[in-house]
């Protein structure tokens, strides 16, 4: 298992948002995070990338417990792809990917000849290699994720965390995103765990899903056996349905 | 894509090279600022009198060896210590202003964000106030008020359990508000005549007090400073992005903030323990260096500490020269720097975008 999730409990303050989530994430596959709007997506994924200490229970990354890792030793195991990243400073794109090397540089030294060269031969296999010298933030929204997956890559861990990265895109860069994440989780036999609004995307994209809501996890599995009337219905209310185009394709639906 | 490759590998190689050759040319302008600085004054000291007096001083005396001795003690034992102090405080204030940018994620940050020249200012107050009148009491006062800023600040994120920016930048204007002031009050109970013109002196500002004694117990805290925050600058790209991704990418983002905070504090402290208050170096030079090599912080900080050595180095020249008695250096910076700022902000839209 890539990542081992047992009963944890989790939030803000006094407010609890994750509540006995126990989960286990299969290795080299895309995992969803499907949920509503403050259901705990986010939460549980910063969870995992150490971000907020789990109010009880315990997570295993690729076997390893992180509450007893370094920040160092927690960066070569999960990469994060945040929603959306705005640099006060106008970094460039090639700037923004050596920052995924930052693990394996000692506290005084900087990126090395060979580590610039890993970065241009990655902006290159993911299709960005044309926008190595230009700034990061006036990038469109496709182009800055496509550079914010780049700089996980070149992190070089076995599970890499996306949250969110299609929310704010266009129908075309949707696609295209969520395409390259597809190939990298084949290529580079990568664990990805993203979180998603869209059940279509999620459906179409994705060989497991896990369902979130209330801060529990209402199902997990396969997508074929996830996405149905029932789980649906408990998920979106009477709101979604299941439904089959005349090309044979699962779709979700409003429920009119 | 092999074209498009060799077009970016080209255009980087270019980048790299263009930083190396502004390094060269600030470097140089470094240079030609120094011997300005050592001509320019009541009483001028030229490149062939400062080689002279570097041959006396090494045996190889030649020309008039009392006129030669004359200079010499100016060159020694005035013109040097303040050229030696003006690139220091310019470029460890310029450093800090670009960490403090850096770790607060914003281009208007300035070194006095979180307190430490009013906790600075408010320390050499005190001591002109309450402590025997002593240059050296004054400065050690004025650096432990100022370092005793940054540990209230850090004191009280822990208190709050928050260690966020924003609490962080509240704190500091908290400090600030009650430095400054204790400082109004030790100046209203101050003698008009006597302590309350001094210490309105050192609060704006000087390269005055640039003596080989003095310069002994600040250089060091402020080069060694310095040094560190221009060789440890890599890790500043990260700490200004966001805490979730700087801690996703493998850096401890709590134990850096600290560490960085704490060595800029100890140069700004230092640095304003002997010169006093000196404005708005640490916030336009790292723009200006921006505008030259872009963000990078690796390529960046030696960039802003040379041209933060020269450009305090260039006013203070100006104003020892302009009138008899001196002008305090934070006016000149100001009314220099104020403008300037303007005009970058009307000229570089880049620049102006990155402010919104």
């Amino acid at each position: 298992m890539a990542i081992e999730i047992s009963e944890l409990s989790a939030g803000y303050g006094n407010r609890t948002v994750i509540k006995n989530v126990s989960l286990k994430i299969k290795k080299g596959k895309i995992s969803s995070l499907l949920g509503r709007n403050g259901s705990g997506k986010t939460t549980l994924l910063r969870c995992i990338n150490g971000f907020i200490k789990p109010k009880l229970g315990r997570i295993k990354v690729e076997g390893e417990d992180i509450e007893h890792c370094r920040k160092q030793e927690l960066a070569k195991l999960i990469s994060l792809v945040p929603q959306k990243t705005h640099s006060a400073f106008s970094f460039s794109v090639l700037d923004m990917v050596l920052m995924g090397e930052a693990s394996r540089i000692s506290y005084w030294g900087s990126p090395k000849k060979d580590a610039y060269e890993k970065a241009e031969q990655l902006c290159n296999d993911m299709g960005i290699g044309h926008l190595v010298s230009r700034c990061f933030n006036d990038l469109s929204g496709g182009e800055q994720q496509l550079v914010l997956i780049t700089r996980a890559i070149m992190q070089n861990a076995p599970v890499m965390l996306l949250d969110e990265p299609i929310s704010h895109l266009d129908f075309c860069n949707q696609h295209k995103v969520m395409s390259m994440i597809k190939h990298i989780v084949k290529s580079r036999n990568v664990t990805a765990l993203v979180t998603l609004h869209d059940p279509n995307i999620a459906c179409y994209y994705s060989d497991d899903v896990v369902m979130i809501k209330d801060g529990g996890i209402l199902n997990y599995g396969d997508v074929k056996d996830t996405f149905v009337d029932a789980n649906l219905c408990e998920l979106y209310g009477e709101l979604a349905r299941m439904d089959c185009t005349t090309r044979g394709l699962k779709v979700v639906v409003p429920h009119t | 894509m092999i074209k498009d490759t060799v077009k970016e590998t080209i255009e980087d190689v270019k980048k790299e090279r263009s930083a190396g050759f502004l390094y060269i040319l600030f470097g140089v302008l470094l240079l030609a600022v120094i011997f300005l600085s050592l001509n320019v004054g009541r009483y001028p000291v030229t490149i062939i009198d400062a080689f002279n007096i570097m041959l006396n001083k090494f045996g190889f005396g030649v020309g008039n060896v009392e006129s030669s001795l004359e200079k010499g003690i100016v060159f020694w034992h005035i013109r040097i210590p303040r050229i030696v102090l003006g690139i220091c405080v310019g470029s460890a204030l310029s450093v800090s202003g670009a960490v403090m940018q850096a770790l607060f994620k914003n281009p208007l940050a300035s070194p006095d964000i979180i307190g430490v020249t009013q906790g600075a200012s408010f320390g050499a107050a005190f001591a002109f106030m309450c402590l025997p009148q002593v240059p050296i009491v004054i400065r050690i006062s004025s650096f432990l008020f100022g370092f005793l800023a940054i540990l209230l600040c850090f004191f009280l994120a822990e208190r709050v359990h928050d260690n966020s920016i924003t609490v962080l930048v509240l704190i500091g204007i908290i400090l600030s508000a009650l430095f400054q002031a204790g400082l109004s009050l030790i100046i209203y109970f101050s003698d008009p005549y006597d302590q309350m013109q001094k210490i309105t002196y050192w609060i704006m500002g000087s390269l005055q007090s640039a003596t080989w004694k003095n310069l002994i117990y600040s250089i060091p805290p402020i080069l060694v400073g310095v040094m560190i925050l221009v060789f440890l600058s890599w890790r500043l790209n990260i700490m200004s992005q966001s805490d979730e991704e700087a801690m996703s990418l493998g850096i401890n983002v709590l134990f850096w903030r600290y560490f960085y905070l704490a060595i800029s504090a100890i140069t700004i402290s230092a640095s304003a323990s002997i010169c006093g208050n000196i404005g708005w170096v640490g916030l336009i030079i790292p723009h200006i260096a921006r505008m030259l090599v872009g963000p990078e912080h690796k390529r960046l900080m030696p960039l802003t500490a040379l041209l933060g050595a020269s450009f305090l180095l260039l006013i203070d020249t100006v104003i020892r020269s302009l009138s008899t008695g001196e002008i305090p250096i934070s006016i000149a910076t100001s009314l220099v720097g104020a403008p300037f700022l303007g005009y970058l902000v009307m000229r570089s839209k880049k620049e102006a975008r990155e402010w919104r």
